[in-house]
């Protein structure tokens, strides 16, 4: 109960308890979580009267499969970042999973059939990197930054050696059949997407570890002396990330049917956009994982919507570049004569 | 003036050496790659290292993970251990061709390019250590697959394009060609063209929800690439669509590629034969390195020029499903000019 009388103080790490004094920061809180939620729903307001074909049921469908594997992906890096922390390595890890996945499952290239254990070794796999990167960067003492910055590339080749010399197919019916399958009428890959997003929900905001994540977001410095267990938290969140990271390598490459080392490709510029853009701050202690949730599907749309409204190619690069731009300094507005240096 | 004097000079030290026939020992071959995980590039380096054992000549086969950076300094550090560097190679970017030609010609070793070099520049501006410059004629690719596509649809319906890295030279060329093919009729219509650089993940995405935007008008897709191709028929398996939409592919042959067209679902691809691409080039250096062949003397369309390439569909695609064996590798290659289709006009 300490830390939270600590945290109290400490203007930052206003989301589990936020500080009430005068109206000025229960306003900019409230601009903060509904803003992107607002940007969200403006969004689709002005593709669904631009873009023909934006609103519709089958549309709808195709933005929320395309939004589910960042999703996983965005739950870990949310809780990275909120420790002020980063994790680079999501396509290493993603490309590591995958290829031993498939490698496990029955394939064309060897003998292995282990079903739903090819899952979980995979998922193993996503876990052991992610526990390193932990490990690395609060026993070592390298900034996360450049820890996983390693890990990204360490994945990448374990990825390349596994993968041979040709591709690998996946052939295990079942498994495969995930790819454009249903549970509880709706497709596989949201199932897995809605309840990442509803374990990392949880564990922000109903476990112990929640509540530290905040705290050393907020101050790591304070939440020490308040007795935080930084290190065991960090290299816990770590681990979470990487077995997400390993999830969402799973999943996609199910979706392809193949092992594929750039199964991954373009998931960290979208995932740690998303988590930006949805509002939780780079330097860590205020977002949360329904915030990346949004930003996630706030870019999908605007891929999706562009598209649709047939907008230039260039065009559409430029506009996604810009938007997260926008999203930042709206999001760091409010707190922005609080922040002492920016890096 | 200048440059033109340095590769006299380039060339003459080359023939002292050639007096003294290169020892095979002092031969070092290698073939540079962006990736081993790209069913095109495993397949060169197959080709490549089948070559050089039939010589039993040393391969080191440099991967630079499309990094113009260490492809040049992974290259430099093999040349400087000394030995005569046979290099067959394919550049990451056109920019990267002329630090690349000229760093082994210094050494005295010989170099082939293939697929990208900057349009102004020629082997025989650079002098004898750049024997030739390889390319493939995209817009023959995405001409021939444009015209399978309109055929298999009869001459009507609506079509979407998947095209690389816009910025791309072969990307472009390719959608040049199919634009070609699109224009000779009328009764097929381009609904739209996307970027998907390449890229599985984003292909099937674009394609997605581009048949939420264009529905039934939906009849064919070409994509640039085998790998874009897979990713559309995914999005259209998912549509439940799977057989009724023509994908063509313009290029590749990726062994997936050719076995979707076994199974019906895609209805083309091209090949270039990595296998023969791969030992080619180091089969031009050695012969001149050798002697068998003068690259000062021979004509400027064995020094730049198009390689023959096939169309693949269902008629001929079983023909293309087994790999050559090393023999076969090397007998392709014996006269490695035998392929040439043309000049690389520009």
């Amino acid at each position: 109960m300490s830390t939270t009388e600590v945290t109290g103080e400490v203007t930052t790490s206003a989301e589990p308890r936020p500080p009430v004094r005068g109206t000025g920061p229960g306003v900019r809180r409230v601009l903060s979580t509904a803003g992107p939620l607002a940007a969200l729903l403006g969004l689709c307001a002005v593709f669904a009267a631009l873009a023909p074909g934006f609103a519709t049921a089958s549309n709808a469908a195709a933005i929320v499969e395309q939004a589910a594997i960042p999703v996983v992906l965005a739950m870990g890096a949310t809780l990275v970042v909120l420790v002020g922390g980063v994790d680079l390595s999501i396509e290493g890890v993603m490309a590591a999973s995958g290829l031993t996945f498939v490698l496990l499952a029955a394939n064309s290239v060897n003998g292995n059939d282990l079903g739903l254990l090819a899952v979980l070794i995979a998922l193993g796999v996503g876990l052991v990197f992610g526990v390193v990167n932990g490990v690395l960067h609060v026993v070592a003492r390298v900034p996360s930054f450049l820890v996983t910055l390693g890990t990204w590339f360490v994945g990448l080749g374990v990825a390349t050696v596994l993968f041979g010399t040709t591709t690998p197919q996946l052939t295990d019916p079942s498994l495969g059949a995930w790819a454009g399958g249903h549970w509880f009428g709706l497709p596989v890959v949201v199932v897995f997407a809605l309840a990442a997003v509803a374990v990392t929900v949880l564990l922000c905001k109903g476990t112990r570890l929640g509540m530290h994540t905040y705290a050393i977001g907020g101050d790591e410095a304070t939440s020490r002396l308040a007795g935080v267990p930084v290190g065991r938290t960090k290299i816990i969140l770590f681990a979470v990330a990487g077995l997400l990271s390993g999830l969402g390598g799973v999943l996609a490459t199910i979706r392809l049917g193949v092992g594929d080392v750039s199964v991954g490709s373009g998931s960290l510029f979208l995932t740690l956009s998303a988590v930006v853009v949805g509002g939780t701050l780079l330097s860590g202690g205020r977002g949360g994982p329904l915030h990346s949730l949004v930003g996630v599907l706030l870019l999908v749309v605007l891929g999706n919507g562009l598209l649709l409204s047939g907008a230039s190619p260039y065009l559409q690069q430029g506009a996604q570049g810009l938007i997260i731009v926008v999203a930042v300094i709206a999001t760091g507005w409010p707190a922005r004569s609080r922040l002492r240096v920016v890096k | 003036m200048a440059s033109s004097a340095v590769a006299c000079s380039a060339g003459s030290e080359r023939v002292e050496r050639d007096g003294a026939a290169v020892d095979r020992g002092e031969m070092v071959m290698v073939s540079e790659v962006r990736s081993l995980t790209n069913p095109y590039e495993a397949a060169w380096v197959q080709g490549s290292r089948a070559y050089a054992e039939s010589l039993g000549i040393e391969l080191k086969v440099i991967v630079y993970g499309g990094d113009s950076q260490n492809a040049l300094s992974q290259l430099q550090s093999v040349l400087a251990a000394g030995k005569t560097v046979l290099l067959n190679i394919n550049p990451n970017t056109s920019a990267d061709t002329p630090a690349i030609v000229r760093a082994v010609q210094n050494s005295g070793g010989c170099a082939v390019t293939q697929w990208s070099k900057p349009a102004d520049l020629h082997p025989w501006d650079v002098g004898n250590g750049w024997a030739s410059y390889v390319s493939y004629d995209g817009v023959q690719q995405g001409a021939d697959t444009g015209k399978a596509l309109v055929d298999s649809l009869g001459g009507t319906g609506g079509v979407i394009a998947l095209q690389g890295l816009l910025a791309n030279d072969i990307s472009q060329t390719r959608f040049q060609g199919f634009q070609q093919a699109m224009a000779g009729q009328s009764g097929v219509t381009l609904l739209d063209d996307q970027p998907a650089d390449f890229d599985r993940n984003k292909a099937y995405t674009t394609t997605q929800t581009l048949l939420n935007k264009y529905g039934d008008q939906v009849n064919g897709i070409w994509a640039a690439t085998d790998s874009m191709a897979l990713g559309a028929l995914q999005a259209v398996r998912e549509a439940g669509r799977a057989g009724e939409i023509k994908i063509a592919s313009a290029a590749d042959a990726t062994p997936e590629g050719l076995g979707a067209i076994a199974d019906g679902e895609l209805l083309s691809t091209y090949t270039t034969d990595p296998y023969f691409n791969g030992a080619m080039g180091l089969a031009i250096c050695y012969q001149a390195m050798t002697g068998a062949i003068d690259v000062e003397s021979l004509p400027r369309e064995n020094r730049e020029f198009y390689v023959d390439q096939s169309l693949i569909t269902a008629s001929n695609v079983d023909r293309f499903r087994t790999v050559p064996s090393d023999e076969e590798i090397v007998r392709s290659v014996q006269d490695p000019f035998s392929r040439i289709t043309g000049p690389v006009a520009r």
